[in-house]
Parts: structure tokens; sequence; C-alpha cells
């Protein structure tokens, strides 16, 4: 039985790997105890943490992985883990991409990221989705 | 803390010496002595080892597990180190292998690294 992270909780983290590592380390759940939890491959998920194989993409896998972790779903650390899992490959978490209104307003969050900033509606609109979503 | 295999050579142990070494490290690392002791635990969170998944180590060249000569990694068999049957065997090996880290890590042996071999 994992222990639940506390919601408010949070890992530090300077990746997905660092951050699966340190879930683990924290609960003190064994690379086998995982695998077998998790029903993951224990080479698959040695070469993941050593940054040798990227995340899955998968959102089953990593819900899988998530609960085995003791992550609760809805949690801080849940999102950060699926975001992590995004961001170490380049992609925009699938959450945020199945939300129509939300997708079209990431022109003006990328301008923002590149410190172009945005119109105050925009950006008002884009902090109203996030708030939302 | 790499060593050269071509120049190491292991140092002869008593047998009390190895009993003396292997209670230290069960009241530093399992001070609850509830059994069974979780050396895979200890070698993850404790020593900080890693584990590296192999494929045929046991098949191909019989080996159950192997401490690499960076002293930071444990390769095991990737076929069995799931498999329930084989665990106990795995915690042995795993065992064994705690045994050799423990061994350069003291400081009556890991002072073998300081002088020429």
């Amino acid at each position: 039985m994992v222990a639940t992270t506390p919601p408010t909780m949070t890992i530090q983290h300077d990746n997905f790997a660092a951050f699966f590592q340190a879930l683990r380390k924290d609960k003190r759940i064994t690379l086998r105890a995982f695998c077998i939890q998790a029903g993951a491959d224990p080479g698959n998920i040695s070469r993941m943490e050593r940054r040798a194989l990227p995340p899955p993409q998968d959102r089953e896998i990593l819900a899988r992985y998530a609960k085995a972790l003791g992550l609760a779903e809805g949690s801080d650390n849940w999102y950060l883990f699926f975001d992590l899992a995004a961001a170490d490959s380049g992609l925009i978490p699938q959450d945020i991409m199945n939300d129509e209104q939300l997708v079209k307003e990431l022109p003006a969050f990328f301008r923002t990221l590149r410190g172009q900033k945005p119109t105050e509606t925009e950006l008002r609109t884009v902090i109203e989705k996030l708030r939302k979503a | 803390m790499a060593i050269d295999p071509q120049r190491f050579k292991a140092p002869y142990l008593e047998n009390t010496q190895c009993w003396d070494a292997a209670e230290i490290f069960r009241h530093r690392y399992w001070p609850s002595g509830a059994l069974p002791v979780d050396v895979l635990d200890i070698a993850e969170f404790d020593l900080g080892l890693k584990f590296k998944m192999v494929s045929g180590l046991i098949e191909d060249a019989d080996v159950d597990a192997l401490l690499l000569g960076d002293w930071q990694t444990l390769a095991v068999d990737q076929k069995l180190y799931l498999d329930a049957k084989y665990y106990n065997r795995l915690r042995f090996s795993i065992a064994h292998e705690l045994g050799c880290h423990g061994t350069v890590k003291t400081s009556q042996v890991g002072s073998i690294h300081n002088q020429p071999l």
C-alpha cells in the first residue's frame, strides 16, 4: 500500500526523471515494487530514470505510474507529473490540448513566454481560461 | 571511485570481521531488526545504488547480480528481476553484492585504494 502524497507537498524537480526518482525515493518504493505495482518493465523504467529513454506519452500509462507512486488524482503533483512528461518530449499536456478554447489562446501565452507582451485583453482571457481549466 | 579491475586484489577477511561488518551494517540500515531485511530498499535508498537490467545475465554468464566498477550500479537479470519465484535468490544475490560494496567502503579495505595495488 503506497501512501498518497499530500496535495500541498511539492517535491523538487528539474525534469521528469528527477521528479519520478524523487517520488520513489520519498516513499521508498523500490524499482521492483514499482514495476510490479504499475505493470512496468524495469529495464525501461531504469533507462527512463537515467534519461536514456523519454517518459511515456500515453496518458493511461502515465496515470498508472502516477497511481503506483501514490499521487492523488487532481493534486498539484499529479498535474506536475503529466506536465513534466509532456515537457520532456517537447509537447503540450494533453488535457490542455483537449480544451479548444484554451488552445486558441496559446499563441498569446507563447508570446508572453518570449517576452513579447500580449494585450491586456489577451492576457485576461488566458488567465481566465487557465483558471477554469 | 572507479577501480582498475586488472589491478584490483580482493583483501582477505576473517569470518569474524565479516560478521562484525554485517552487524554494523544491519544496525545502521535496518535498525528495526524486522525480518526479512529488505536489501533492495537499502541498496536503492540508503546506499544510493542504481539497478541496471541486463538481458541474459544468468543464462549467458551464470551471474545473478553484479556490482559494477563504478560501485554505484547493480546489474541484475532483466528477465528474472520481477519473477516472484526468483525473488529470494535475488535478495540473496543483492545482499552478497552489498557485502562487496560495504567491503570497499570500510576504512580497512577502502584504504587499499590509496595504495598501489
